[in-house]
């Protein structure tokens, strides 16, 4: 392990980071002095913007100070140009200076958000991760110190956690895995998942151990440090922190040279492409181009560098839980149509570890299966990548790549061209997010049931079925087959067409199978649960305590052409 | 090797099809490059424009310039070229393209001159190409055009629409004349259909021409015709401000007054009675106004607009109905809003 590129590159984390600054400041060499001096107001502008909003944290307060002590260097940068009249008829020597204090300046502001972004790797605590590998998810409970929960729930966990469980069987990892080995050792390998919970990180890192993939740099959004649990084996596995936050260029380029700069290094890298978790409980539908962009740029550098193992290979991959976490935060927060600014939730379930517990224990006493699939690879233009790594068209035939980044013969970096180029792979990832998703039962039914109570009381209005009663969900199973079936049939041909995955359970043509299932698992873990299954004196009934909730799963298979009410529209 | 881009240099292009539009954008380039490679898969074509340096069917009075190389080879083409406009009907483009697509790599600029979208799958033309030969750098040159006033060097403009600045300018470099201005678009997608749904006015403006109404007929047939076509273009996610352009109405304004459209003359054709099978025998060309009102008539169902002009043209071609129909779609109804 010491040799892994990801251990070589944190073994001196100073460097890391002065190369990080030295790389970001070059690539202002060519800025003229307006840009520079804009590049900084434009620092002071949103960082005190941002700091106005939120400074209750220790990082807020230091944050400030930072932004106090760089306004005040920068007016009297200011002050001393004016003395020194017109800009335009200064001296080229005092403008040399004036370029230099400037640059100086820059590299003071690069180089505190680089060490904030900079990640480390500890062998230490990446073998104390991973050595329990298949209980790792029981370790997590022991570690997030619940000790008087977890001493509760003992007893419910013996036969569960107290044998050797099975973690492969809870959490299935599907996929392109053994092409994904072969191509972890002929280049670098981008990890992108869709995000619907802050456990994604630590699911996606055991995930990663268990197919015997080396450790990757994560990105992971700032606020999941402030948790010491997960702060702690974030600092020292290699994740890196992104600041959402923060919006200036500065803090952008920086965090992308840092991106770039590991990818180069020949560490396999995971973000989030969408940017954040899925407030909609839905796939992601727009993704982050700023930090994909540097997958091109990695691989131009690398080909200029004549690498030995220059491609890097973008691996999208879907995770499908039967019930979320932090479900109901997220989807009061998509129905309020929050502020994009507004990424970060701090009081969610994820930061309150008796929610976590809950969350575990009754993952691991139900039936209920998370589903993490390895989709197909792409290459930094969105081809599609067979697993001795080369680039086929949509007909099977071998691409070069290489003459993607030529001009006039020459590879070359062309920023407008390859820009271009990330919005084309960004589609494709989101192309391979909606026909490699695993739709689960629970996903299913709460599709069709959200879809049956909006034709019947909402057409015109959603929020109408949010305030729904149990009592006005309540729908006998033989209505709801009747309008679910057809649905059904829709889903299943998709899946023969190749452009969903679908669990086992759900591929079976069973309606009353798929809604126990779903039942059995969504059910479970709210307290007003999305999706109740009863008897009545008239037979099966369903209801619905909590539709906000219901809404959550259905969005997951948005997209799909599904929906029966929108066929008949058109 | 170079980190940074070099300025392009395009002294070689390929132009894939001799007919009329490929035959003048071969001479236009032939004064701003060294060579021109011109594909046709007529042998005795190939042999006549570089013998007798003559292109009988489709331009008989003017006399190629020399730097134009004929040649059946598209292999030949492609490995001698970066900068390769494919400009082949709608119909057979797919298939033509998949004839050239092993050919081709990643550093291959593919910009057609097809003014249509592929029938059936509403595919257009730069998707295609890049469906079938995996290039991604692909464009699209559209506007008023009408091939034989650009023969004769009577001024005109072009716009070349691509996401990609490199191919723009390459275009640019390869065609810029004294007597063609060739503007830029990245609204490739707004280009190529606004290109399409253009020549659905061209044929109306044939047949009311016929049927012997006037230019206040036509000011009403072109205005209400826009307003069809804007909302197409919004349902399909294109942007409609570009309608405005060069591709929209600046072709519109060309080809729904001249006798040289095809569309036009088409339109005058199926107002005297023909059938559409006998027009395109009768002209010994395309009509890819034709393929575009089907297209237009199937999105409009697809999205439920109202769109009185392309539903009568429809009919008219299609369906057996009589050229009043046209009229009767412009004038009826309850009088309204503009």
């Amino acid at each position: 392990m010491k040799n892994h590129p990801l251990a070589n590159l944190y073994s001196n984390r100073q460097s890391v980071i002065e190369n990080v600054v030295f790389l970001t400041l070059k690539q202002y060499s060519a800025l003229d002095l307006e840009t520079l001096e804009e590049k900084i107001t434009d620092t002071i502008f949103w960082e005190r913007k941002r700091l106005e909003a939120s400074s209750d944290t220790i990082r807020d307060t230091l944050d400030q100070l930072f932004l106090s002590d760089i306004t005040s260097q920068y007016k009297k940068l200011l002050a001393s140009k004016s003395e020194n009249s017109n800009l335009e008829h200064l001296h080229s020597e005092w403008k040399a200076a004036y370029r230099e204090e400037l640059y100086q300046l820059l590299a003071k502001i690069i180089t505190y958000h680089t060490e904030e972004i900079a990640g480390n790797f500890s062998n230490y605590v990446y073998k104390m991760a991973t050595v329990a590998a298949p209980l790792s998810f029981g370790w997590l409970l022991r570690a997030l110190s619940l000790k008087s929960i977890y001493r509760n729930l003992r007893k419910d966990f013996k036969g569960i956690l107290g044998e050797k469980v099975d973690m492969r069987r809870k959490v299935r990892l599907e996929g392109k895995i053994k092409e994904i080995q072969k191509l972890s050792k002929k280049g670098t390998i981008i990890l992108l998942p869709t995000h619907f919970s802050n456990l994604d990180s630590l699911l996606v890192g055991w995930a990663l151990y268990e197919v015997g993939l080396p450790p990757f740099c994560y990105g992971a959004g700032l606020n999941l440090f402030s948790n010491p649990v997960f702060g702690y084996f974030m600092n020292n596995l290699g994740a890196y922190k992104v600041d959402r936050a923060k919006q200036h260029s500065v803090y952008k380029d920086t965090l992308k040279t840092y991106s770039k700069y590991i990818l180069q290094k020949g560490c396999h890298s995971l973000f989030f492409p969408g940017g954040g978790r899925s407030r909609s409980g839905g796939l992601e539908k727009k993704l982050k181009l700023g930090l994909l962009s540097t997958s091109i740029e990695a691989y131009v550098e690398n080909l200029i560098a004549q690498k030995d193992h220059p491609n890097i290979y973008i691996v999208p991959c879907t995770i499908s839980y039967h019930f979320g976490l932090e479900a109901s935060s997220l989807i009061e927060d998509f129905i309020s149509e929050k502020a994009p600014l507004d990424y970060m939730i701090n009081n969610d379930e994820s930061f309150i570890p008796k929610e976590i517990a809950t969350f575990f224990y009754k993952f691991f006493k139900a039936s209920s299966t998370i589903h993490l699939n390895f989709c197909s690879a792409l290459d930094p233009f969105g081809n599609l990548v067979n697993e001795e790594g080369e680039s086929v068209t949509a007909q099977g035939r071998k691409i070069d790549t290489v003459s993607f980044v030529k001009s006039n013969g020459v590879i070359c970096h062309d920023p407008q061209r390859d820009f271009e180029y990330t919005k084309i792979l960004g589609a494709k990832i989101l192309e391979r997010f909606r026909i490699e998703n695993i739709a689960l039962t629970s996903h299913f039914i709460a599709y069709c049931y959200f879809e049956f109570l909006r034709e019947k009381f909402g057409q015109k209005d959603i929020f109408r079925i949010f305030k729904l009663t149990k009592e006005e969900t309540a729908t006998p199973f033989s209505l709801f087959a009747q309008y679910t079936i057809p649905i059904l049939e829709k889903i299943h041909k998709l899946y023969d067409e190749g452009k969903i995955l679908l669990e086992p359970a759900l591929r079976s043509n069973e309606l009353k199978n798929i809604l126990e299932s779903a039942a059995r698992n969504m059910g479970i873990y709210h307290i007003q649960s999305p999706l109740v299954l009863t008897k009545d004196a008239s037979g099966e009934v369903l209801y619905s305590e909590n539709t906000k909730l219901l809404f959550y799963y259905h969005n997951r298979m948005e997209g799909y052409g599904l929906s029966l009410r929108e066929q008949r529209l058109r | 090797m170079n980190k940074k881009k070099q300025s392009l240099k395009i002294d070689k292009i390929g132009i894939l099809g001799a007919g009329n539009w490929g035959t003048v954008l071969s001479i236009i380039a032939s004064a701003q490059v060294e060579t021109v490679f011109l594909y046709d898969r007529q042998e005795s074509r190939v042999q006549e424009i570089n013998q007798h340096h003559k292109n009988e069917k489709y331009l008989p009075d003017v006399v190629l310039p020399k730097n134009i190389q004929a040649s059946g080879d598209l292999k030949f083409i492609f490995s001698e070229c970066k900068l390769i406009l494919p400009v082949i009907p709608s119909s057979v483009f797919r298939e033509f393209v998949q004839k050239f697509s092993s050919y081709t790599s990643g550093d291959h600029l593919l910009v057609h001159g097809t003014k249509g979208i592929e029938s059936g799958t509403f595919k257009r033309m730069s998707e295609i190409l890049v469906e079938e030969t995996g290039c991604l750098r692909v464009g699209a040159i559209s506007g008023p055009n009408i091939a034989g006033e650009l023969a004769s060097k009577k001024i005109g403009a072009t716009v070349i629409a691509s996401h990609f600045d490199e191919v723009i300018e390459a275009v640019q470099i390869a065609l810029s004349s004294p007597y063609l201005r060739v503007y830029g678009n990245h609204d490739l997608e707004g280009v190529e259909w606004t290109g399409s749904f253009k020549n659905v006015l061209a044929i109306a403006s044939g047949v009311l021409s016929e049927l012997g109404f006037g230019q206040n007929a036509l000011g009403l047939l072109l205005t209400r015709g826009f307003n069809e076509i804007r909302l197409l273009l919004s349902s399909i996610g294109a942007n409609p401000e570009t309608i405005f352009g060069l591709s929209g109405i600046g072709d519109v304004i060309a080809t729904s007054t001249s006798s040289e459209s095809r569309n036009f003359r088409a339109g005058i054709l199926i107002a005297k009675g023909k059938k559409v099978s006998e027009i395109e025998d009768d002209l010994e060309m395309t009509i890819e106004g034709f393929n575009s009102i089907k297209v237009a008539k199937s999105l409009s169902k697809q999205y439920r607009l109202k769109t009185p002009i392309i539903d009568a043209l429809d009919s008219i071609l299609f369906h057996s109905h009589s050229t009043k129909d046209l009229v009767t779609s412009l004038m009826s109804g309850i009088s309204k809003f503009e």
